[in-house]
């Protein structure tokens, strides 16, 4: 009879492996803690594709998200001032 | 206090996805309701349907049919039905049912 | 973290993106001819199109819920986000099917709390012999109300990957269903009064009428489901996929559909006498 991995093929069992290996977020969406993020070193934002739009919530009282499209290689700035660079997603930094 | 609430929210929903928040809980936790839900199942499912039951046909009275008057708001016909010869209901009962200008069609059930 | 090699980006996201199906195409063509169908049906035109219609939604349903199997359990398409969505997908599916049953209470309500002059300003309208509540209605709230019971049980069994017990509490599940549709098939040929006899026959007929249908389905629902798990196609960690939840949409479908008809049963059969 299947367990859980078991039963599950495809990019589903894939998730469960990455899960199992203690990377709680495989597919990368989990809100990122902003620290740092000046031009010189931006914060780094991975994709799969060689676009990613991302909402900025630029400070602790935003009320509103700001949605910056990043390309791949390219660092932006966000209205708030910080920095964000798209980086390949095995790529390592 | 406004900035709290929406940390918080914003926190649930970035975690949301990860969680296993329909059901968690620990394996013992997981036997423990389904032990409780199987003897449910045995013990109180039975004989509630028995008593239900044998009071359902048993005995609670049986359905009576009224007394056949022509009124206007009973045995409605503003077009036939498209069924049969558009005069008799889908769950037509002879017994229980009377038809516009005719009345019952066969006596009252006897139990 | 490093993901895989890049060979396969379309593997490396949560979404399901779907490949082109005929199936949204055939079921609205489906449903068009099943509403042109009935209609003609009503003006006495032969029942055709119906036929034609009701055969192609069938198919449609067929086809498209096999291609969600497959591509939930053979292909692993139904990822945590995913299956998310999905749920998200049945509650919203369930809200609406709340708001369609509301309408039937507003018409029952809105008939019976103020009953014209020509009912005899009396509820139930003079003339009209109601069912007796305490007989088999009561029946069968016993009948869903366990048919919840056991439900439950099959799905905690679930989650303890208890297979056989899953199984049989699902089968008890499903005879219950049944059970209850003969019995209300039974009431709706013994009842003294029919859909064409005043309002009173005909909001109790339309709002019992389509939850006897929602039953149906979700017996249908509860099968399928029971089919699929005695194929393994259920493991416990529904969260992470469609997998278990599958199941849980068919079981929250059937608690909607006990609870509809508590509500039915207290204010049509017992308030409504």
């Amino acid at each position: 009879m299947p367990d859980e991995l078991g039963g599950a093929v495809g990019i589903e069992r894939w998730e469960l492996l990455q899960k199992a290996k203690g990377d709680m977020d495989p597919f990368l969406l989990d809100g990122i803690k902003l620290t740092h993020g000046t031009k010189d070193k931006p914060t780094i934002i991975r994709s799969v594709c060689d676009t990613r739009t991302i909402g900025c919530v630029c400070d602790d009282d935003a009320t509103t998200v700001r949605y910056i499209e990043l390309c791949m290689g390219e660092t932006r700035r966000c209205q708030c001032g910080h920095f964000f660079k798209l980086v390949d997603a095995d790529a390592e930094v | 206090m406004a900035t709290k609430v929406f940390q918080s929210l914003r926190h649930q929903f970035a975690k949301g996805s990860t969680r296993n928040y329909a059901h968690a809980g620990s394996h013992e936790e997981h036997v423990a309701t389904a032990r409780r839900w199987k003897l449910m199942t045995y013990f109180l499912v039975p004989p509630a349907l028995l008593a239900t039951w044998y009071n359902a046909f048993y005995i609670s009275e049986h359905h009576q049919r009224p007394e056949y008057i022509e009124y206007d708001h009973l045995r409605i016909r503003t077009k036939a039905f498209p069924w049969g010869d558009g005069n008799h209901t889908l769950f037509h009962n002879p017994e229980m049912n009377a038809v516009p200008g005719v009345g019952y069609e066969a006596d009252p059930p006897h139990h | 973290m490093k993901l895989k090699p890049d060979t396969k980006k379309w593997l490396v996201n949560p979404y399901h993106l779907v490949e082109y199906s005929p199936w949204p195409l055939t079921g609205s063509l489906g449903a068009l001819m099943l509403t042109s169908g009935v209609a003609a049906w009503f003006h006495k035109f032969n029942m055709n199109l119906f036929y034609l219609g009701i055969m192609l939604i069938m198919i449609t349903m067929m086809q498209w819920w096999r291609d969600v199997t497959r591509e939930s359990t053979m292909m692993g398409f139904h990822t945590s986000k995913t299956a998310k969505g999905l749920r998200i997908g049945m509650i919203l599916f369930i809200i609406s099917e709340i708001c369609f049953f509301f309408a039937f209470f507003w018409a029952f309500f809105h008939s019976s709390l103020a009953p014209t002059i020509e009912l005899g300003s009396n509820w139930p309208p003079t003339g009209i012999n109601p069912l007796s509540p305490w007989s088999v209605p009561l029946l069968n709230t016993v009948v869903l109300l366990a048919s919840g019971i056991t439900v439950t049980w099959s799905h905690h069994s679930l989650m303890t990957s208890n297979y056989k017990e899953s199984a049989q509490s699902l089968m008890m599940t499903i005879l219950l269903g049944l059970y209850f549709t003969y019995l209300q098939g039974c009431e709706y040929i013994e009842t003294s009064f029919s859909l064409s006899d005043s309002i009173y026959g005909t909001t109790f007929f339309v709002a019992t009428g389509f939850h006897g249908l929602h039953v149906i389905i979700g017996t249908i629902f509860l099968f399928t489901c029971c089919m699929r798990h005695l194929k393994f196609h259920f493991t416990k960690t529904h969260y992470l996929g469609f997998e278990a939840a599958g199941m849980q949409a068919a079981a929250w479908y059937w608690h909607f559909v006990d609870v509809v008809w508590l509500f039915l049963f207290i204010s049509i059969y017992w308030w409504g006498s």
